[in-house]
This record gives structure tokens, sequence and C-alpha cells, in this order.
């Protein structure tokens, strides 16, 4: 019995000791990055590197905050990815539902056709995608960044919505629809409440892209006012010296909403992960 | 309330005939039960007269009014699925309520009031502010009947409602769904596969095989004077005995040989080949003179009575009697079958029933 026991005990720390390990190697840039804000210039590049600040300071917080228009980024990652996500959500919950519920012609060729576009990285893509929003005269305006940003995160909403609403059993729409709900009611007042793990992981993922878009914002936003989280962080990479510390505050800054984000959502998104994995 | 008619009506699927011809009239008030094997097209046809599925040709009337391209939500219908179809993220209340919110007929106190008697009717008023998953299968399936009830639909539908439930609750239920439709006078169509059910809930059964309507009557008619094989062996439980036998005239009634029979009967049939049917609780198993002798297989002790097996030295497949518990022959102990001529049916090539002398003509369709 109490070998039994002491076996138990010990797989539990093997377990926790693996997990710990990994989790440490996951956290550690991040942990870095953040130490280092606290650092002087001179010591984050000093040789051997040391794991806590010597004189920790927040003078690296108190410069970007006097000399960046860090808030105003952060604004603009918010608009852009919050755009995002809208358009998004309303090109792919259709898309996906119509897939679900009905069978038509051309729908494995669509569905595949949605998968296979997604197989194209933006940076392929980027010149012919300059032509089309110049041609559009939305070139330096937020619909630059959102719009494709949106074509690029659709093919895996579709996919994934398309899932989830595979598993919700069709009788309660049926009735739903006998109750006297018309397919408005049906896909608002029943499906889209049953789809929300799946519908907080599809938001998750696509602000996320949104808020981490460089390229797009490189390319097709000129105005600074305009500039993003990740768009700010790269215009202190200077032509003849790059300021590392204040790279690093603004990217602490950057992912601090995101953090906030995450924490609210965190029950939902592990739902969303395993969603339509098996069959209820 | 309202009666429901349905004219001729059939369902295609692509190439596959679902329904054919279906023709019967469900009388105002009445309990039907429509009954038969899996894909025999009953719930199809429940779902045509929902309005879930669209109609290839024939009329569906409900009340006086052809319903064919009426929405479901307009045709004032109530229905119960098999999975009770429950609102997972409302709770029971709003379940029972939702139909009645989307309309703009209601005050919130009538929907109050409605929810609440309907729960009363139930036995579920404890249950009001649960969710679906936190009540049992028994509790679910009453909250399911609670949103068709609040309704106050014309017509009530329900698709297999108690099959996800265990066998002692299953028969509690159908007591209970009796009640509650004979206190509400709803007109009800029952869709289930289970031949008990539709023996013991129904006004009415209609049996259905193939997409094809095979009888529409009261259930002892059905079970009494079945118009022909199939239902004969659906409705009962165990099956009847069927026995291949070829008849000939004589004398003063019919020889009857084949499949161990050597016997004769004082009824009036032309020649020709026939199936024989017996139900196993028409049949006498003694030792005395019999029609038919056959050697016991296996005893099965049942507590109210014993089914015996059995089968015929020159008969081809199994026989089986209900007889009183008492009686337990050997197996292998070769036993006598007989049976009253009022019990038995004969059926023609074809699979009709046959009448013998002067029983009633079987009831019509329609």
């Amino acid at each position: 019995m109490m070998a039994g026991q002491e076996r138990s005990q010990l797989r539990k720390v093997r377990l926790y000791g693996v997990l710990i390990a990994l989790l440490g190697i996951m956290m550690f840039p991040f942990y870095a990055m953040f130490s280092s804000t606290f650092k002087p210039e001179s010591e984050i590049f000093s040789s051997p590197a040391t794991l806590f600040p010597a004189e920790a300071s927040i003078q690296s917080y108190i410069e970007v905050w006097a000399q960046t228009d860090v808030l105003l980024w952060i604004g603009n990652s918010f608009l852009i990815s919050l755009g995002t996500v809208a358009l998004t959500l309303l090109l792919a919950i259709p898309a996906a539902y119509s897939c679900a519920r009905n069978d038509f012609v051309g729908k494995r060729s669509f569905l595949l056709a949605v998968l296979v576009v997604q197989m194209f990285a933006p940076v392929v893509l980027i010149v012919g995608l300059f032509d089309v929003i110049t041609q559009f005269g939305i070139y330096n305006t937020y619909f630059a960044v959102i719009i494709p940003a949106a074509a690029f995160t659709l093919p895996f909403n579709v996919w994934m919505l398309y899932g989830y609403f595979q598993t919700i059993p069709e009788s309660l729409e049926e009735s739903a629809r006998i109750d006297g709900a018309s397919q408005r009611q049906i896909l608002t007042k029943i499906v889209l409440p049953l789809t929300k793990p799946a519908l907080v992981a599809s938001i998750t993922y696509t602000f996320l892209y949104a808020w981490n878009r460089l390229l797009f914002v490189l390319t097709f936003l000129t105005d600074a006012g305009k500039y993003n989280i990740p768009r700010g962080v790269f215009s202190m990479v200077g032509a003849l010296q790059t300021d590392w510390r204040m790279m690093l505050t603004v990217s602490v800054i950057g992912i601090l909403p995101l953090l906030v984000l995450f924490a609210f959502l965190e029950e939902y998104i592990v739902a969303g992960m395993t969603a339509g994995a098996v069959k209820e | 309330m309202s009666k429901v008619r349905l004219s001729d009506v059939t369902k295609v699927y692509d190439d596959l005939l679902a329904v054919k011809e279906i023709d019967f009239t469900v009388r105002d008030g009445e309990f039907l039960v429509m009954v038969g094997p899996s894909g025999c097209g009953k719930s199809t046809t429940l779902r045509m007269i929902a309005g879930l599925e669209t109609i290839t040709s024939g009329e569906i009337e409900i009340g006086d009014q052809i319903v064919n391209d009426v929405r479901p939500q307009d045709r004032d219908i109530a229905m119960v699925f098999q999975n009770y179809a429950l609102y997972p993220h409302m709770s029971v209340r709003e379940n029972m309520s939702f139909g009645l919110r989307l309309s703009d007929e209601y005050e919130d106190a009538e929907i109050d009031e409605r929810v609440n008697d309907a729960a009363d009717l139930l036995e579920i008023p404890e249950l009001l502010d649960q969710l679906p998953k936190q009540l049992s299968g028994g509790q679910q399936q009453r909250v399911a009947l609670g949103r068709s009830i609040v309704r106050d639909p014309d017509v009530f539908l329900m698709d297999e409602p108690l099959s996800n439930l265990d066998a002692k609750l299953r028969t509690q239920m159908r007591t209970e769904l009796q009640r509650i439709q004979e206190e509400l006078g709803v007109t009800t169509i029952y869709v289930t596969h289970d031949q008990t059910e539709a023996m013991t809930m129904g006004d009415r059964i209609a049996i259905l095989n193939d997409g094809e309507l095979q009888q529409i009557a009261e259930p002892e008619v059905c079970y009494d004077r079945p118009n022909n094989k199939f239902v004969a062996g659906f409705i009962g439980s165990p099956s009847m005995n069927f026995f291949e036998v070829d008849v000939t005239e004589s004398g003063d009634g019919v020889h009857l040989s084949g499949n161990g029979f050597e016997t004769t009967l004082g009824v009036s049939l032309d020649a020709g080949a026939y199936t024989l049917g017996v139900r196993p609780e028409d049949l006498t198993v003694g030792t005395d003179e019999g029609h038919l002798e056959a050697a016991v297989d296996v005893v099965e002790p049942m507590g109210s009575d014993n089914f015996l097996y059995l089968h015929s030295p020159e008969g081809d497949g199994e026989i089986i009697a209900r007889v009183d518990s008492e009686y337990h022959p050997d197996p292998g102990e070769t036993v006598s079958l007989g049976f009253d001529i009022e019990d038995i049916h004969f059926f023609d090539e074809t699979g009709d029933r046959v009448p013998i002398d002067d029983e009633p003509e079987a009831i019509p369709t329609a």
C-alpha cells in the first residue's frame, strides 16, 4: 500500500518536473525581455549575461513614455485587431454555418480551396496585395491592414467554426424553428450562444494575428500616426544605432493588453482548443 | 385541436423512395401511433407533417388548411424530439418559454403562468431554474414535453420520445404521456419502433413498412385481424408463427399439408399455397391429438408463463408457443400443437390476408 502511494508520488514529482522545465524553456525569453527593461543599456550586452538586473531602474519606462507614441501604437493595434476580428467573424460565421448545414455543389472544393489559400505566406503575395490596395484607394488607411489580415485569418476560422457548427445537433435548430424562430433568431439565440467556446478561440487567434502584424503595416501604412505596436518597435531600428532597451520596453508594454485578454478568456480558449475532438 | 389529413403523401430523396403515397386521417383529439421498423418512413412522415421536410407529392392538411407550403413555425404544432433537443444554454424555464417569448402575443405574466401550469402538470416545478445538463434523462424528457405543452398547439408530434429512457422509466412515462394527452385532448401523432408502445398508447396505430402504410386501425384490430403478413409478424411479442402450407379442398373443409401439417380444418378456402399464421399464445400444447407434431428445443421461463421453442421434424424454422408457467416439458420431448380455427390467419402469396368464413373485411386504411 505504502509502496503504491510512494510510486504515485514519485510519478507526480517527475511529471511536474518535466512540466516546470518545459515552462521554464518557454518562459525564459520573456523573462530575459522583462528583466532587461530594468537594466541599464550597458548591462544588457554585458558578458556573461546577468540573470537579475544589478541596479534595477524603471528609467527605460519613463523614457518610452516621454519619447515615444506608445499609447497611440497600442490604440492603433487595438483598432486594427478589433477591425480584423469583426471583419473575419462577419465572413467566417456565415461561410462556416452554411457549409455545416447545407449540401451544395462545390462545397468540398470550396472548403479545400479555403485550406489551400492558407498555405501561401503573406510575403509571397505582398506585391500583388500592394497593387490591389492602391487600386482600391485604401493605401495608408487602416483598411489596408485590416482587410489583408482578415483574409489570412479567414481559412482557419472557417474551418474551425465549420467543425464546431457540425457538433451542434440539428434537432436544436429544428426545435427552435417549430418554436417559431426565424433563421436569424436561430443563429443569434441558439447557434451562436452554443458556439461561444469556438468563437472565443477564433477571436483570440484573429486578435493575436492582427496584433502582431508588422509586414502589412510596414508596407501599406506610411503615416506614423497609424503605427501599431510591432511597427512602433521596428521604428526604433535606426540606420546607425538600435535602442534595444527601448525596443524591449515597448514590447513588454505591447504584450500587457494581450495578457489581460488571455486571462479573461482562458477558460473558453481551452474549451475551444478541444472543440470537435470528440462527438458528444 | 385539429384533425390531420395526409393525402397520397410521397417523399423521394434523390432516387430513394422514402414514403410512398401515404393516405390517412388523424381524428381531432386522437392519439395516433405510427410504428414500423427502422427506415420504414415513419419519422420522415412525421417530419413532413412538422414541415421540417418538403413533400415530394401529395397534400397534408392540419385543421382545414393545406400546409404543404406553410413554414413549421406557422403550422401551430409542437414537436418532441428523440434527443429532447433542449437548448443547453437556457434554464428549464427559458427552454419552456422560448417559443412564447418569440411571439409578441403574450404578456410576461401570461408566459409565467403557462410555464408554471405546465410545470405543475408535469410535476417539475422545482426544476424550473436548472440547466438541462443538471437533469436526469426522465426530467429532460418532461421538460421537452413541457416546452410543447406551454404553446398549446393544435397538434403534438412526438418522435420516439421515450427511446432514450431506461425500461422502467419508459413504462412509467408511457402512462404519464397518455394521462397528459387525455387531459389536454390535443391531437397527437407519436412515432415509435416499439410495438409495445404502439399497442398500449395509441387510440389507433398506423403500421408502416418500406415507406408504405400497411394498416391503420385500433390496436386490437391490428392484432386480431392483421391486414397482411408484415403486420401479423410485427405486432405481438413473441412474433406470430408462420407456416407455408398447401391447401386442398376436402369434404366439408380444407386439407392442409406441408411443413409437418397433415390435417383437416373446417374452413372454406380456395385451394392453393398459403402462409398460415398462429400466434404463440394461440397454440395449445399437449400430448393429445393436435394439428402438428413438434419437438421441444428450449423452455424459457418468463415467470408468468413459459415460452417454448420447438421445431417440427418435417418443417423448417422455429415455432414459439406461450404456455402456462406450470407446464414444463423436457427438451427433446415431442408434443402436439393445436389451435382454434378462430385464432388462425391465412395470407396469400403476396402476403395479403385471406379472410376465412364470415370475418369482417379489413378496415380501409383511409
